[in-house]
């Protein structure tokens, strides 16, 4: 049972009072507006240049089947429905628009992303509306989303496996039905073949279980668990792909970003140093936005004596967020020890164990968009925060504490509102980097891949009508962007 | 409305207009749909460049564009107050070029068909050395290198 309300706060299919429905009706639209207006920028921006063209080239002169073949394992990753899923969106874009196939693609992901965010939420009073403007502008503000929304590979699989996680999260959360368990088991199988930080919906997977959350079943969990065990068998010894390593990837390290070089002279004697400084980093950038891709980015700007505001905006929000959280956590304390665990403990559960494997995952290097699904359940963790301290708070208001509370609710309301504002100023400033990168699109072939125009007849024909479709798109001119916006606004 | 909802007191309603402000994304992201149902978008507009203010601003996309829409890439055009100097100047796109401080744009202008003569590239060298654009003069010195031009003797646009 819920506290306090005492509503029945778990395994509820969906919400049954007229008053609920309404609510949860109202945040569902919420969310689709949020998610419609940031789809509107994303299908006017240029996907990247890289990977995204070389790509598509690929596909040019690859069947179906070559692509299974060969794409099957690369260095240091396995992700073959990655491949095939961009593969099979290349042959079906009808008359070769593959942009807008893509970009059709990417806005479901993103609607489907902020529906089943929703659903997780649970709806169902007036407060849980007041608290959710604030955690979505959370899941889109924070700094692990961006490359979510700005990068293309055409498809960009780093939301696929955000999305993967929300559905077994919501399929663990509805009633047990054999479908369930059967779709849990596929969208783990996608997910993991698709790339490495897919094993998180494993950990999803498990943790709800763990919540008792029982839509997915127990027979289903072990079948996942023997899936992913299938998993590194072929991948660790039938393929002996491997993992990456210290010299995968240039990763951040103290105040800047060190190439493999530099990383191999410092740490190769002792790799282990190095994994465990990314894991810690990857933990603390989520919880207090610092370090940044494992630059200690605002310690180095204070030790520069140029503070950009954005960048104490991103520290303060995220801690005073992470400061609420641990509210919960202490306040919520006894009830676990007692073993009872509601829907809301659930979600706060869900993050912290996709936080800490997110973290764990990272270990070879450091990229933020890596840490996404830890950033989205973030999000969900500061929801439940909230609308915790909401219901205390409406339950004895007291003037004096509403005032108190309301400084760090206003840091921290206009701070991630900021932060989502953001999102779309990047997408419009890499729209503009884009474009301008497509226009030298056959130039960079060139240098990057001589065979690229022997590999198909009319792979010169697509590259050129694809860089003619690109340049024609309109995109805002950085010019035209007023100054004080670059105090405010986080370009990275 | 929801019997958890507490009566309407300043302090709640002070919590709740705080916690209000990430809706106004919404009435954004509304007014933005809206806009482009009926064509207008103020969020994402592009002003019209010619191909000197494409070049000035290192926008290689718009001179792609305009390239292949046929616009010669020699010709000079004026370019508006702010983005080279605070005053408007006519010049060639490969002299607007130089403003960026980078090769890339004049490299994308050479080979979409702009010419350097000598007289071009003295123009283009001495603006380099004011504009202390170093990558630009290892660029031209790479490519096609003779001596540098007494700038002295070298009348530029600005």
């Amino acid at each position: 049972m819920a506290r306090g309300s005492g509503r029945i706060a778990s395994m509820l299919p969906r919400p049954g009072e007229v008053t609920e429905r309404a609510w949860s009706r109202a945040g569902y639209a919420y969310a689709v507006i949020i998610a419609l207006g940031l789809a509107y920028f994303l299908v006017r921006m240029p996907y990247q240049v890289s990977d995204d063209l070389e790509h598509l080239l690929i596909f040019q002169f690859q069947s179906f089947w070559d692509v299974a073949r060969t794409r099957l394992t690369n260095e240091g990753s396995m992700r073959p429905v990655m491949w095939l899923q961009q593969k099979v969106l290349f042959d079906l874009a009808p008359g070769g628009h593959y942009f807008a196939t893509y970009k059709a693609f990417h806005v479901a992901q993103l609607l489907a992303l902020v529906v089943l965010f929703v659903r997780l939420l649970r709806i169902r009073t007036a407060i849980d509306l007041v608290a959710l403007p604030l955690a979505l502008a959370a899941l889109v503000g924070i700094h692990t989303f961006n490359i979510t929304m700005r990068e293309g590979y055409p498809v960009n699989h780093f939301m696929t496996v955000l999305v993967c996680c929300l559905a077994i999260a919501n399929l663990a959360l509805a009633r047990g039905r054999w479908w369930r368990d059967v779709l849990a088991v596929l969208i783990l199988v996608y997910a993991i073949f698709t790339i490495e930080t897919g094993l998180l919906v494993w950990v999803c997977m498990v943790t709800a279980y763990v919540a008792g959350w029982r839509g997915v079943s127990g027979k289903a969990v072990l079948t996942g668990t023997a899936v992913l065990a299938a998993y590194f068998l072929v991948r660790f010894f039938v393929l002996d792909v491997g993992a990456r390593t210290l010299v995968s990837m240039s990763s951040g390290y103290g105040f800047s970003v060190r190439d493999t070089g530099t990383l191999v002279e410092l740490f190769g004697d002792a790799p282990w140093k190095f994994y465990l400084y990314n894991v810690v980093c990857s933990l603390l950038t989520v919880l207090f936005a610092e370090p940044r891709a494992g630059v200690f980015q605002l310690t180095a700007f204070v030790v520069h004596g140029e503070v950009p505001l954005w960048s104490v905006i991103n520290v303060v929000t995220s801690t005073i967020g992470t400061v609420l959280i641990g509210i919960y956590v202490v306040r919520r304390m006894r009830d676990w020890r007692q073993g009872k665990l509601d829907h809301d403990d659930g979600l706060l559960l869900l993050f912290v164990a996709v936080l800490g494997a997110n973290a764990v995952l990272s270990y070879p290097y450091i990229k933020e968009v890596v840490m996404s699904p830890a950033g989205m359940f973030y999000a969900a963790a500061l929801f439940v925060a909230l609308r915790d301290a909401l219901r205390r708070l409406s339950q004895a208001p007291l003037r004096r504490a509403a005032v108190v509370a309301a400084i760090p609710l206003l840091l921290l309301s206009a701070g991630w509102t900021l932060r989502a504002v953001t999102l779309v100023s990047t997408l419009r400033a890499t729209a503009f980097v884009n474009r301008s990168d497509w226009a030298v699109a056959e130039e960079h072939e060139d240098e990057t891949r001589r065979e690229w125009r022997s590999r198909h007849p009319e792979a010169e024909r697509l590259l050129r009508g694809l860089r003619e479709e690109v340049v024609q798109m309109p995109v805002p001119q950085p010019f035209t962007v007023p100054r004080w916006t670059r105090t405010w606004l986080d370009p990275f | 409305m929801n019997s958890d909802f507490p009566s309407n007191t300043w302090d709640w309603t002070l919590v709740t207009s705080v916690l209000a402000i990430p809706a106004l994304l919404a009435v954004i992201a509304a007014g933005v749909l809206a806009g482009a149902l009926f064509g207008v978008h103020p969020l994402w507009s592009e002003p019209d460049l010619n191909l000197a203010e494409a070049a000035a601003m290192k926008d290689r996309g718009t001179i792609q564009r305009l390239i292949s829409h046929g616009v010669d890439p020699n010709a000079p055009a004026r370019v508006r107050p702010g983005l080279l100097t605070s005053e408007a100047l006519t010049v060639t796109p490969l002299e607007a070029s130089v403003g960026t401080r980078t090769a890339s744009t004049i490299e994308l202008l050479l080979s979409r068909g702009a010419r350097m003569d000598d007289d071009a590239r003295a123009v283009v060298v001495c603006l380099a050395v004011k504009e202390e654009a170093g990558e630009i003069l290892d660029y031209l010195d790479k490519h096609g290198a003779r001596e540098r031009p007494d700038c002295e003797h070298v009348a530029t646009p600005w």
